[in-house]
């Protein structure tokens, strides 16, 4: 359908230059910057209980956190350090268990078990402490149900 | 051409074409495709994709190959490589997820929101992974030239060439599935001969192996100082360091975070990968045992480093043909060819993906063009260093990878996820002085003296973790603490962000 309007004809105007398009330029704002995806995490800053309360909960949260984490990992760290001391340093690494020195089963085998259940341990608490602290604001977690989701609901298995 | 050289061409090249097609154009994978599946991959599924790209040439040869070269001290590399997922997992998995950042750099941004200390992130994570695919193409040159009979060239080259291909037509991600297949197929490849090789051991009388105790002695090969106990003591530390702490610092690794769906995902997905990489890195290190009884002694360990002219990091490539004869052997050794392939192509990809976007991003405006620009030089420069530079044991030419990371970056992620007074300026020097420092010890330590095992106070040079971490940590509080700057005025916005769970939708009336 030819135009009889030269007005419309996107031909007859002066076209805008071309710009090349780039990728960002400048620093980002800090809005900018914490803009997220879901903004979950956004609405629960605002939502619930009055800001005071929320800084509280959410100090309270990441001590927690930390407290866990750092006790668990320096404690690993610690335990691997002083168990491998005690196989070099004494006699222990020369006694044997189904005739593998402990020098060798211990570093090969031992460590990987423990490592197993520190992480099986701290995701437990690590979700118990979020959900304390979401009780604390009366605000109910994207649980652990939605993550369990997609293996558990077969008629999502196509994107389209 | 021998049986065995056709076998062994034949699964590399199958690998290739398995690779080229998962994640060539052909396979339909737009944006939509890609942030759609992000939201329903499980766990498991994610967890696979992070332990395909994660194990590399130096999981898959190396670790078996320092076992039989040096004995217990390579048995702290895999417990390593785990140990550091399980940092990952205290300290990172999370308040990375919730960050939204989807590189380092982005992740400096959102903390410090400083042109400068991105700039030197950028640097430093291009220098990590650079350095960290150097090993891959080297892994790639030993398993063709030892198995399949080809010139050095070749593997290398032909890595290249499908990283590119990939990278250059698939754009910007690979597709998750195509990472997950590639921990099963590195998984079987060790797996089938593993049990194949124990139950042909198993049958002692049948082979002639040296005397059994040989096994457990300590260094075999290069090692001069078996009875040094203390030097090897603080050799493996600092390797434990290193790679518990350089795992925070991998840029491939870290973009595998962001397509789980929240926090808590990220935690489930990090100890589904733990679990995945014990149950890998079980077979490396059993092989490596196998490996030391059947070349037990030190004239055979360096009969093996003599005949291909290369190092120990072939043992596993040559364990089936000295357990088994004929098709068997011929069989096997092109399925662990083949996986080693896997795991060469699966991690340079990611490195190259992940270079070429941080690169196009900060020097090429982001454009197309310049991604396509950016995995020129991902993939070119390692090629020309790593054909300059003389070969390092796998396992230890990565294990420097992580030192450098662990120095450079560790501090600065850790302590700006979990604390508040972290300056920009404490962060630059910190990065600073732990990318140099941990630099220019390697490299001094290496040009004074030879390979990543040595004995006495060059060892302190040449695996320099132990003191690297602790001063760039040190620096980096120490700056922040009493130097001029003061936080980042929106720290208690980014904090909250962090540390913030995602809560559930539907009650917020959104």
């Amino acid at each position: 359908m030819s135009d009889a309007d030269p007005a419309a004809d996107p031909a007859a105007q002066p076209s805008p230059p071309r710009t090349s398009v780039r990728g960002p330029q400048a620093e980002p704002t800090v809005r900018e910057a914490l803009l997220s995806r879901s903004q979950a995490a956004d609405h629960a800053r605002t939502a619930g209980a009055d800001s005071d309360q929320r800084d509280q909960a959410v100090r309270g949260l990441m001590r927690a956190q930390l407290r866990l984490a750092l006790i668990l990992g320096v404690g690993f760290f610690c335990a691997v350090v002083l168990i491998s001391l005690l196989l070099v340093t004494t006699g222990f690494g020369a006694l044997t268990l189904w005739g593998v020195p402990l020098a060798w089963a211990v570093p090969g085998l031992g460590f990987f078990p423990v490592l197993l259940v520190l992480a099986g341990y701290f995701r437990r608490h690590s979700e118990a402490n979020e959900q304390r602290w979401a009780e604390v604001l009366g605000l109910s977690l994207q649980s652990s149900d939605s993550t369990a989701t997609p293996t558990a609901r077969p008629g999502s298995g196509a994107p389209r | 051409m021998t049986g065995e050289q056709i076998a062994v061409l034949a699964a590399v090249a199958l690998v290739c074409a398995v690779t080229l097609l998962l994640g060539g154009p052909g396979f339909s994978r737009s944006t939509g495709d890609f942030f759609v599946a992000s939201r329903r991959v499980p766990p498991w599924m994610n967890a696979s994709a992070i332990a395909g790209e994660f194990l590399s040439a130096a999981s898959f040869l190396g670790v078996a190959g320092l076992i039989l070269a040096h004995g217990t001290y390579g048995l702290w590399f895999p417990v390593g490589y785990t140990a550091g997922f399980l940092i990952v997992l205290l300290f990172m998995a999370a308040p990375l997820r919730r960050s939204g950042a989807y590189t380092i750099p982005d992740f400096v941004v959102l903390r410090f929101r400083s042109a400068m200390m991105r700039r030197m992130t950028v640097l430093v994570v291009v220098a990590a992974g650079w350095l960290y695919i150097v090993p891959q193409l080297h892994g790639a040159s030993i398993a063709l030239s030892a198995t399949g009979g080809a010139p050095g060239w070749v593997g290398p080259l032909l890595v290249a060439l499908v990283v590119l291909f990939v990278v250059l037509t698939g754009g910007m991600r690979s597709v998750t599935l195509a990472q997950a297949v590639q921990y099963w197929v590195k998984l079987t490849a060790l797996l089938v001969p593993t049990v194949f090789i124990l139950l042909q051991v198993g049958f002692w009388e049948r082979l002639e192996l040296p005397e059994f105790h040989g096994t457990w002695s300590a260094g075999l090969a290069t090692l001069s100082g078996s009875g040094d106990q203390l030097g090897d003591f603080s050799r493996s530390l600092s390797v434990l360091v290193a790679l518990m702490m350089g795992t925070l610092g991998l840029p491939h690794v870290l973009v595998r975070f962001y397509t789980n769906p929240d926090g808590a995902a990220a935690r489930r997905t990090t100890t589904f990968l733990l679990g995945l990489l014990v149950l890998f890195y079980l077979l490396p290190v059993l092989l490596g045992v196998i490996a030391r009884m059947v070349w037990g002694t030190t004239t055979a360990a360096s009969e093996l480093a003599g005949t291909g002219g290369l190092s120990h990091d072939t043992a596993i490539l040559r364990l089936p043909a000295a357990v088994f004869d004929g098709l068997a052997s011929d069989l096997l050794t092109a399925l662990i060819a083949g996986g080693a392939f896997a795991a060469f192509l699966s991690t340079t990809s990611g490195l190259v993906v992940s270079v070429s976007g941080v690169l196009s991003q900060e020097f090429f405006s982001g454009t197309v063009r310049g991604f396509r620009l950016g995995a020129l030089l991902a993939i070119a420069v390692p090629l020309v260093v790593g054909s300059a530079t003389s070969e390092l044991a796998l396992a230890g030419a990565v294990a420097m990878v992580f030192t450098f990371t662990a120095s450079a970056l560790a501090p600065v992620m850790l302590l700006g996820v979990w604390w508040r007074g972290l300056t920009a300026q404490g962060a630059f020097w910190g990065m600073a002085l732990g990318a140099v420092s941990s630099l220019a010890a390697q490299v001094l330590g290496l040009s004074l003296g030879e390979g990543p095992v040595q004995d006495g106070p060059l060892q302190l040079l040449v695996s320099p973790a132990l003191w690297c971490v602790p001063l760039a940590f040190a620096v980096t509080v120490l700056v922040s603490r009493f130097g001029a700057g003061q936080p980042p005025s929106h720290t208690e916005a980014v904090m909250a962000r962090l540390h913030t769970p995602e809560i559930a939708a539907a009650r917020q009336n959104l």
